[in-house]
């Protein structure tokens, strides 16, 4: 059993890579203060692969709400397998990878916990839940006569929706802040993508080339 | 609705390219997402509003969303293609960046894109509330509910499912027509 971050006769933990030079300020969705915490590393979290897969599985039933990434983390760190460090590695590799934030943020965590050779069975376990409820749910929901009131809760439920996804931009507007032409860059994104209707693709090319462009000599400087 | 296997690859081609491109989180791609499939005439907005809703009600990674999407188009195959289509491919990609990163080792190179990345995801995602907004139809309800659910979320801790489901209850009973 190690510490993770501490005093001067404390290792390191690095499981499978190595600890994370990240700022710990920039946490941007976990705020838990819970640097210093105790870690371990040997018979603790290698427990059987059963145990492992069962683990997935349930927690890829129980992550609902889009934020399956920050409660996976959470139910590895409260078992002392991972700190606030990894945390802060894996959601900004997460976040500058392709593809959902949940799965690469899942796959670097599970990758750092048990290595690349376990990881693409653990992951398919974890995103399992997800495919079978949504397919449960579309074949309950679609092609199917539904009475009135059924139709008003599916109206209710893709409002609802609407306003979740609104609250989502709202907090994601905060990530616009983030370097010198921050605010510029999300306009930019925003009106060629939403207001022009442009494909994807030219604008993450040119609006992201530039914002990379923008953001390099900050950080040389820095 | 049955797609000609032609139809499913396009699908498929279309749910991948889409995957490869959500950087910053899925909802970046939720605009372009919701352009192609109702600009193909495969989904009413009405339709694809309600796949995003039930994306949300499911446990997992965003963007199960194409889960009932390709069910709507070819049912149990339609959706498991759709799921395979989207994740896959960035999750292949994610691995390797991933066990690079390990060997690799840490990079202030990382944190670079991130700064570089986030203001782009955030316009993206702020482009796919607009487009889906836009093109809802406008009820007196809709506006109402959607309102009240930013509210709830961006002033209390109540989960996001809670809401929706309670959103559900109400619009059961609302008269929407």
């Amino acid at each position: 059993m190690r510490t993770a971050h501490g005093g001067p006769h404390e290792r390191h933990f690095e499981p499978h890579g190595s600890q994370s030079v990240i700022n710990p300020r920039d946490v941007d969705t976990y705020r838990a203060g819970t640097f210093g915490q105790t870690v371990h590393e040997g018979p603790e979290r290698e427990i059987a692969l059963v145990r492992r897969a069962l683990l997935l599985f349930w927690l890829g039933s129980i992550s609902i709400g889009g934020k399956s990434t920050p409660l996976l983390f959470e139910q590895f760190r409260r078992r002392g397998w991972l700190t606030p460090a990894h945390w802060l590695e894996g959601y900004t590799l997460a976040k500058v990878l392709p593809g959902p934030t949940g799965v690469s943020g899942s796959i670097f965590f599970l990758h750092t916990l048990w290595g690349p050779r376990l990881t693409p069975l653990l992951m398919i376990l974890y995103v399992l839940p997800g495919f079978i409820t949504a397919l449960a749910l579309s074949v309950l929901t679609i092609g199917t006569t539904r009475p009135g009131w059924f139709d008003g809760a599916a109206h209710g439920i893709s409002a609802s929706a609407l306003g979740l996804l609104v609250a989502a931009t709202v907090r994601s507007l905060g990530g616009s802040r983030s370097g010198p032409l921050g605010p510029v860059l999300a306009a930019l994104a925003f009106g060629a993508n939403g207001l022009l209707g442009m494909d994807l693709l030219p604008v993450l090319l040119v609006v992201g080339g530039f914002a990379l462009v923008a953001s390099w000599p900050r950080q040389v400087r820095s | 609705m049955s797609l000609e296997p032609i139809a499913l690859a396009q699908m498929a081609g279309l749910f991948a390219r889409l995957g490869i491109l959500s950087f910053g989180g899925g909802t970046t791609v939720l605009a372009e997402m919701e352009r192609d499939v109702v600009g193909r005439g495969w989904l009413s907005h009405e339709q694809f509003l309600e796949a995003y809703a039930l994306g949300q009600l499911t446990p997992g990674p965003g963007m199960t969303l194409v889960v009932p999407i390709g069910y709507r188009l070819d049912g149990v195959l339609g959706a498991a293609v759709a799921f395979a289509a989207f994740f896959l491919p960035p999750a292949i990609i994610a691995f390797a960046a991933v066990v690079l990163w390990h060997r690799v080792g840490n990079s202030p190179v990382l944190q670079v894109l991130k700064i570089a990345i986030m203001p782009v995801a955030a316009g993206l995602t702020l482009a796919s509330a607009y487009t889906l907004g836009v093109g809802a139809t406008p009820r007196t309800g809709t506006i109402g509910i959607a309102a009240f659910t930013t509210l709830l979320l961006l002033r209390t801790r109540i989960p996001a499912p809670a809401i929706l489901l309670g959103a559900g209850m109400v619009g059961a009973v609302l008269p929407w027509a």
